[in-house]
């Protein structure tokens, strides 16, 4: 069907390592222009994507076979170029004190784990992508919204990508020293 | 059940699933846009076209 995106975002996006979130997975499962514009921010954009291993679990969940559950691990491997182990988590404690906070309400592990990439890897040109649009306090802002029309159901999904801004994080690390 | 019997469910289990490392890159750009347009077509399958992939309703 039909996936609307900003005209200028492959040009931003440019050289980005992207990380995905389920939803972009079971998004890019209905629609193949979505899968398309992904691929093409590959090809012309130099994209790479990642994701975590707590989005192929999130993903594979519900798998009702064996044989389903390879369907989706193979195509969440054709999807990424690398799945993150995750290794430096014990190196961004300040990270873990800031959110406790500031995102106490969101209690899913893996929206705090894809968070943690993008402040891990913030001096890269990192973001992530997903479907929550709720899932993260206003120091990961937003930079573009991805509309895909679902191939069978017609059914609408938007797609936010978000990115860490390092001077809005400094000023919540701030309010967790002073408070 | 042996426990040679068990190990031996197991090993065939993990033999028959999708490897992933995450010491080494997946497959890379080198995989062509038709192909992975095929897996997600055969991963769609496999999901409810009436599943909501909205992280609200995922994550309780």
């Amino acid at each position: 069907m039909i996936t609307l995106y900003p005209p200028k975002i492959a040009k931003e996006l440019e050289g980005y390592f992207i990380f995905l979130d389920t939803g972009v997975f079971i998004t890019a499962s209905k629609s193949e222009s979505f899968v398309r514009l992904l691929s093409s921010l590959r090809s012309k954009a130099s994209c790479s994507f990642s994701t975590i291993p707590s989005v192929l679990f999130e993903y594979t969940r519900g798998s009702e076979t064996l044989a389903a559950y390879n369907k989706r691990a193979e195509f969440l491997k054709s999807l990424v170029d690398y799945i993150d182990p995750m290794k430096f988590l014990e190196t961004i404690s300040d990270f873990n004190v800031v959110m406790s906070k500031i995102n106490e309400n969101n209690k899913s592990l893996t929206d705090f784990q894809l968070a943690a990439c993008l402040y891990n890897y913030s001096h890269s040109k990192v973001a992530l992508l997903t479907g929550d649009f709720k899932a993260f306090p206003a120091f990961f802002p937003r930079s573009h919204v991805i509309t895909v029309i679902q191939d069978k159901t017609k059914d609408i999904r938007n797609l936010g990508v978000y990115q860490f801004d390092r001077v809005g994080y400094a000023q919540a690390a701030q309010k967790s020293l002073t408070d | 059940m042996s426990d040679q019997e068990q190990e031996e469910i197991i090993k065939r289990l993990r033999e028959q699933v999708v490897k992933i490392d995450t010491k080494k890159p997946t497959t890379p750009n080198k995989v062509e846009e038709k192909e992975v347009i095929e897996k997600a077509k055969k991963a769609g399958e496999t999901i409810d076209d009436n599943f909501i992939p909205s992280e609200d309703s995922q994550r309780t």
